[in-house]
């Protein structure tokens, strides 16, 4: 009596990867024409604009929510469910609003639902993190259904920034069910979350801006950078944006159903000073290690050439950007000039003093850091690399705990960003003057450029601060690495944002037939 | 029964144990959730009102009993950056890691029995090296290097597979394969060293003298015997399945547990660490449990 005990067993070993392959067969259906994936690289941890904090989701919000303004690509405030707005005095702003806007459940949108939604971010209850950047705020008044009136403690030019915050219903906004089922006005509504792994929307058909083209939006959280760049050459993932690192661009632009588009990004990279340190706080000094960075070398080698020098935190295409600021070309023969002048001269080891460099653990980040160190050594500042999981290197940072540090300031437009991260009084946790700077003469120019509502005149307090800041080397500024994107060529439209969000596939819409 | 009860008995401290380290380890990490939180506009104030209302003013021995008494009413706390119930958050994650766990484990036990006892009946043959060798190569192949390798080879190349995400049962083969690479080697060589032992056993001359076929005296008496050794090592290693998916689960974005506990660290969010590594414990010793219970269900000598 034989029992094909072990037979059974091989037989089992050899079918299973055959069972399963034919499932894989099942699994791969074609492309839904109306259906556009995004990749993404991190997960949205709350869909709520009140709450959301992480890059992710903050993309994403517009596509769910409408604001008062949003900013246009050029990064300026527009009015969105604003009709207009006026400012009847330095401290009152006033918006009219759009009429017949709905939330996606069919309800009117109205001026109460606009009042709910700030002063529920304002309420310290609620552990909003916009609170502080609304604490600006008196009240906020609603004479009718269509006019918000906001009232400031104080004058801010800037304030307009701050009405960028999607708009909850005032009856659902308090339900258990909003975070994870959120209802909007915006162009797309809600349809399927899994976290960690997809967030699907689907087109509104009764949007105010009139229905979106692509019927569907699957954003899929792809952590992983190989396998996320492998997914958009396989044609599974439609649109790539803010996260492909410039040496893939040939890898993607090998596939022929992709566009893959590089232009100048206003991401601004920087190595940060500790002004209180003994040795830094010497502005020749500073100087010197500005002197002594090769940025070209490092452009090449990281970025192949893709990003462009930079001089000041704001981008040339920004509206207060200053175009004369004093800048450090690579000289070592000045940078060891500069250092021996202030008292740091070679020692026999052959080095003059050492500094400890902290970055996180992104891979590019330490390939930076590395390369800046080996320009440091050429000029005898010996340089001690720290890498450190991101929570550790952020909380060191805002602590004040370092020597020098790289990190990068992304999507700023509002130029009032100067004032919090150079403006004497914005050291952590206020601001992020993380590296202690204090001109008073710079404090003057950021605050009377809050009150000035004159544009030309914000604009000239604005460009003389960045010309002390840049003179006093707060900063090394690197560079703006180039914004990359990849779209699959059977949509149009797509149209890239400064702050990085996906606004514009509102507009997108797929290509008439032909592939 | 009475052994068994006692094991059972002895998982209590063991997770309480696990639990107390995790709750001290993760508030030594340098980090404040509540900055993490509520970002860099925050005032002073927004910070302490935040952190008094999570309890994190509190000392930590008053965390820690307070942890403790939500435990035994299980409730695991809220998620800070969910802001859900930590138990709502890992049980969305549980059944992908669950599932990739079991198919790698399939996977492993399919393919290494059968080679271990191919390789130990005919040992130092042909089939025997080979199949040495293969193990070798597979449990020297790191899971973050199998997993692209088996993406370019199957799905981009050969296109039979997806590359990566959750859908249809094809989405699972490469991430069960990758998990369970090594875990196959190290089986299969467990199962042929165990095997030749038994082989060479005087039971077994008894048993073919008797007449019994070749086939019947491997899998009936022999494998039985052999399989003790196995069992413990599958129990060990189902544990390590459930938390060290983690590089699987990030090449081939499967939202899983371990996907989750990577994300709760980095952002502090401590009540879900700890749901994490109690769910990755509990999940190990009952595992273990069972292993225990099994030995005896194949070994009457370990019924005690």
């Amino acid at each position: 009596m034989m029992r094909p005990g072990l037979g059974r067993l091989f037989a089992m070993t050899l079918l299973l990867p055959g069972a399963l392959l034919g499932a894989a067969c099942s699994g791969n259906s074609p492309a839904d024409p109306g259906t556009l994936v995004v990749g993404l690289e991190a997960n949205p941890t709350n869909l709520d604009p009140r709450l959301a904090t992480g890059a992710a989701a903050v993309r994403i919000l517009p596509l769910l929510f409408n604001s008062l303004l949003h900013l246009d690509p050029a990064g300026l405030p527009v009015p969105e469910l604003a009709r207009s707005w006026e400012m009847p005095s330095p401290t009152s702003y006033v918006f009219r609003l759009r009429r017949g806007v709905r939330f996606h459940d069919g309800r009117e949108l109205t001026s109460a639902d606009v009042r709910y939604t700030y002063d529920w971010m304002r309420d310290p209850r609620n552990s909003s993190p916009n609170q502080g950047a609304l604490a600006v705020v008196e009240a906020v008044e609603t004479p009718d259904p269509e006019t918000v009136r906001f009232v400031l403690r104080e004058p801010f030019a800037s304030f307009p920034q701050n009405l960028t915050l999607g708009i909850v219903p005032a009856h659902l906004g308090d339900t258990e069910e909003f975070a994870e089922a959120p209802v909007g006005s915006g162009p797309f509504r809600w349809e399927e979350w899994r976290p960690g792994e997809r967030l699907v929307v689907r087109a509104f058909d009764g949007s105010w801006e009139g229905r979106p083209r692509l019927d569907r939006v699957v954003f899929r959280i792809v952590a992983n950078e190989t396998t996320r760049l492998l997914e958009a050459r396989r044609g599974r993932i439609d649109l790539l944006w803010n996260n492909i690192p410039p040496y893939a661009v040939s890898f993607l632009r090998e596939a022929r159903e992709l566009a893959v588009t590089t232009r100048p990004g206003i991401t601004y990279q920087y190595l940060g000073f500790n002004l209180r340190d003994d040795i830094l706080r010497d502005p020749r000094v500073r100087r010197a290690i500005a002197h002594a960075v090769d940025r070209d070398r490092i452009v090449r080698a990281l970025y192949l050439g893709l990003a462009r020098p930079a001089a000041t935190l704001l981008a040339p295409e920004n509206w207060a950007h200053a175009g004369d600021v004093a800048t450090f070309p690579h000289d070592p023969a000045l940078a060891r000039r500069l250092l021996d002048d202030s008292g740091f001269p070679v020692r026999p080891d052959g080095t003059r003093f050492s500094l400890s460099y902290k970055t996180s653990t992104d891979r590019q980040g330490i390939e930076m850091a590395d390369l800046v160190a080996e320009d440091l050594a050429a000029v005898g500042i010996r340089v001690e690399r720290r890498s450190f999981e991101w929570g550790t290197f952020y909380g060191d940072i805002k602590a004040g705990n370092f020597q020098l540090y790289s990190l990068r300031w992304v999507g700023i437009t509002d130029p009032d960003q100067l004032h919090y991260i150079f403006h004497s009084t914005s050291v952590p946790p206020a601001g992020a003057n993380r590296g202690h700077y204090a001109n008073p003469e710079v404090d003057r120019l950021l605050e009377s450029s809050r009150r000035e509502s004159d544009p030309a005149a914000r604009r000239d307090g604005l460009v003389a601060a960045q010309r002390l800041i840049a003179a006093d080397c707060v900063y090394v500024s690197l560079w703006y690495p180039d914004d990359i994107y990849s779209v699959a060529r059977r949509f149009e439209g797509f149209e890239p944002y400064p702050g990085g969000q996906y606004t514009s596939l509102k507009q997108v819409r797929a290509r008439e037939a032909g592939r | 029964m009475s052994g068994l009860l006692r094991r059972l008995l002895l998982l209590v401290p063991t997770v309480l144990g696990v639990l107390t380290l995790v709750f001290f380890l993760v508030h030594l990490i340098p980090g404040d959730p509540v900055e993490l939180m509520l970002g860099e506009t925050a005032s002073r104030a927004d910070l302490s009102k935040l952190r008094a209302d999570l309890g994190l003013d509190r000392p930590l021995g008053e965390q820690y009993a307070r942890f403790l008494g939500g435990l035994a009413r299980g409730d695991l706390g809220r998620s800070f950056f969910y802001r859900k119930p930590v138990l709502a958050v890992i049980g969305g994650a549980l059944p992908a890691t669950a599932l990739l766990a079991a198919a790698a484990m399939a996977v492993a036990l399919l393919v290494a029995l059968p080679i271990g006892v191919l390789a130990a009946v005919r040992r130092d043959r042909l089939t025997d090296r080979l199949a040495m060798i293969g193990s070798l190569l597979g449990v020297s192949m790191p899971n973050f290097w199998l997993g692209p390798m088996l993406i370019i080879l199957f799905s981009f190349r050969l296109g039979w597979l997806p590359v990566s995400g959750r859908e249809g049962a094809a989405s699972l083969v490469l991430p069960a394969l990758t998990l369970g690479t090594s875990l196959a080697a190290i089986l299969a060589r467990m199962t042929r060293a165990s095997m030749l032992d038994v082989l060479g056993e005087d039971y077994l001359r008894t048993a073919r003298a008797k007449g019994v076929g070749p086939l019947p005296v491997i899998a009936r008496h022999a494998l039985r015997n052999a399989l003790m050794p196995v069992v413990t090592i599958v129990g060990l290693q189902f544990g390590a399945l459930l938390s060290g998916a983690v590089i699987t689960e990030n090449v081939f974005a499967w939202p899983g547990v371990g996907t989750l506990l990577v994300q709760a660290i980095t952002a502090r969010d401590y009540p879900l660490v700890q749901g994490c590594v109690l769910v990755i414990a509990l999940c190990y010793v009952a595992v273990n449990f069972l292993t225990d219970t099994l030995y005896a269900l194949i070994d009457p000598r370990v019924r005690t």
